[in-house]
């Protein structure tokens, strides 16, 4: 039997453009072209529907989310460009990245409902992760605001990145499901902690050291910090073993403390987050007026296009959260929050019921990257971290990531159809086969 | 200015109520298959684990009894012992066997030997091998040859006694 959930699917379409009508009506913001909305509404409802069609045991309530996130990303990223000169058509382009990202996702769902050949390519993915990350070091690449992070293809560039997460996390789940008993059962020790062997935990070392050695010379922090947690906790959930937890927690520490000696922009960032005082009109302000315009928001909210949220530097991109708490309220902020909740949650639902290990650690690690990357960036706009620039997925402006967000979204909802049309079967769930 | 505060006002607040209508709605169908997730099912004995042994990883069977944290052969069924009669594994060997100086005593059970059975627990994972018991020794119903593993929830059966797995 397919499910539906065509009321949230409708709710999160009418809070995109009540949004749009106020700033429209209320705000009297030059209306962008109206067949923009119409498009953008009718791809998510199509992309819905047809993934409904396709695989109809997936999971239903992701698409509703990511149509609640995205237009609600695109009502913000209008709100804080249509007035802002060198912007003003910085709304149109993430809608047309939406539907870029929607096609992605249709065609992955369409052709790769085998998902599982993904893994018998496990090594070559690590390989083109690597090697899409080293891309911005070639002359293609170029720096934004000090991270070497971009490439530019002819007239875009992208963030290659937000694509070799998702492939390393494919080889992470392939690899770990093959090793997991090898590597839970160690028998040697060291200082009480136990060490796997090295012919089975090599190849997981190898590339993330490497991703990980490249990023940090990109000065990615955010990246990095994704890049290390997620291989971490997909070990943890692959082996069950704490050992692995305490041994990253060391290594982040010893890093983190490296990072903060070595490298300069590091010391920047941390110090504005411990006092933003020392220096309000330069490293620190970026940070207060995102506190600032929190604290404007109050519990309602100023209302849409009634706050001051243009004053943060990058505020469409990393401080589209600062934005929305400004104007939509702490209310309006918990809801978003509990947009992405139920993504996560979702996507550890999925994980339980896949029906093999690599399907589960697929699930979980892209899950967990994720859930880690809404909580690196909403902490950091927060001051409850120190800030470093990443997207909050789906929300910020921002092509790769938009575009990255719905192939892991579509990834999550190839392992929820498998998982499903078991449980329709009446198989035991994770049982006998 | 009044006339723009209450359109602007009256968009925020509806704004606001579709957000929290869109939470609730996807809250209620998360929840109502919430209830659907079979969680507890009891352990059919002889079915092969579709997991590894992962104690605490997301990869737990999910027929297994839930995990507590500290590994246990509770007593099933015995002539001898108490039914539920727990014994905590430690790291390392546990004996069973007749004799007193056995780590699990089964004292004066006619079917079990002297020494009969060895329990090593060893990075994580339990092996059960029988010391050349005369009835054997028995995981699943099935005898054992040999260190045969043990998964949460599996039964082991020395003498007249049958043990269940618990992690």
């Amino acid at each position: 039997m397919t499910q539906r959930a065509t009321t949230p699917m409708i709710l999160a379409l009418l809070v995109t453009t009540l949004g749009f009508a106020t700033l429209i009506f209320a705000q009297g913001a030059t209306s962008p072209p109206l067949v923009y909305g119409a498009y953008y509404a009718g791809t998510l409802l199509a992309l819905y529907l047809g993934v409904r069609l396709i695989l109809p045991h997936s999971d239903v309530l992701l698409l509703p989310l990511v149509t609640l996130l995205t237009g609600l990303g695109l009502v913000m990223i209008f709100r804080l460009t249509y007035n802002v000169e060198d912007k003003a058509g910085l709304a149109i382009t993430q809608a047309v990245w939406i539907l870029i990202g929607s096609g992605t996702m249709f065609l992955l769902v369409l052709f790769f409902r085998n998902y599982h050949r993904l893994f018998d390519y496990k090594y070559l993915l690590a390989a083109v992760a690597v090697l899409l990350i080293a891309s911005t070091f070639t002359p293609l690449g170029y720096e934004v605001n000090g991270a070497r992070l971009w490439v530019s293809l002819g007239p875009v560039g992208f963030q290659p990145s937000e694509f070799a997460r998702i492939a390393l996390i494919v080889f992470f789940a392939g690899y770990l499901a093959e090793t997991r008993d090898l590597l839970a059962a160690t028998s040697r020790s060291f200082l009480g902690v136990q060490i796997p062997a090295l012919k089975y935990f090599g190849p997981v070392a190898l590339v993330w050291a490497a991703s990980l050695g490249l990023l940090v010379f990109e000065k990615d922090l955010g990246s990095s910090l994704l890049f290390f947690a997620v291989p971490l906790l997909m070990l943890y959930a692959a082996t069950g073993r704490i050992a692995y937890v305490l041994l990253g927690a060391v290594l982040f520490s010893v890093g983190s403390l490296l990072a903060f000696i070595v490298f300069d922009h590091v010391q920047v960032r941390v110090q504005a987050w411990l006092d933003p005082w020392q220096d309000p009109d330069g490293t620190g302000f970026q940070i207060l007026q995102s506190i600032f315009n929190i604290a404007d928001g109050g519990l309602l909210g100023t209302g849409l296009g009634a706050g001051f949220s243009q004053t943060i530097p990058e505020v469409e991109t990393d401080f589209v959260f600062s934005a929305v708490a400004s104007e939509l309220g702490l209310l309006g902020a918990t809801a978003v929050l509990l947009a992405f909740l139920a993504f996560v949650y979702r996507g550890i639902k999925i994980a339980l019921l896949a029906e093999d290990d690599a399907s589960k650690l697929l699930a979980f690690g892209l899950t967990a990257m994720f859930a880690i990357q809404t909580l690196v960036i909403v902490g950091g706009v927060t001051k409850a971290i120190p800030l470093t620039g990443i997207t909050l997925p789906f929300v910020s402006y921002g092509g790769s990531s938009v575009v990255g967000n719905f192939i892991l979204t579509g990834l999550l909802l190839l392992v929820s159809e498998r998982a499903g049309r078991r449980e329709e079967r009446g198989l035991d769930v994770g049982g006998d086969y | 200015m009044l006339e723009l505060q209450v359109p602007l006002l009256a968009a925020k607040a509806l704004l606001l109520l579709l957000l929290f209508a869109f939470i609730y709605a996807v809250m209620r169908r998360g929840i109502g298959d919430l209830r659907k997730v079979p969680d507890d099912k009891p352990y059919v004995p002889g079915r092969r684990a579709g997991m590894g042994p992962s104690p605490q990883g997301n990869g737990q069977r999910a027929y297994a009894p839930r995990p507590t944290g500290t590994p246990e052969i509770v007593v099933a069924e015995s002539d001898i012992l108490a039914p539920q009669t727990r014994f905590e594994l430690r790291d390392g060997e546990t004996s069973v066997g007749r004799s007193s100086a056995s780590d699990v005593v089964l004292k004066s059970d006619d079917f079990a030997s002297g020494q009969h059975a060895k329990l090593t627990r060893h990075g994580g994972l339990l092996y059960v091998e029988d010391l050349g018991s005369t009835n054997g020794t028995f995981v699943n119903d099935r005898k054992t040859v040999g260190a045969t593993p043990v998964r949460n929830g599996d039964s082991v059966r020395v003498g007249s006694t049958v043990f269940r797995y618990e992690e």
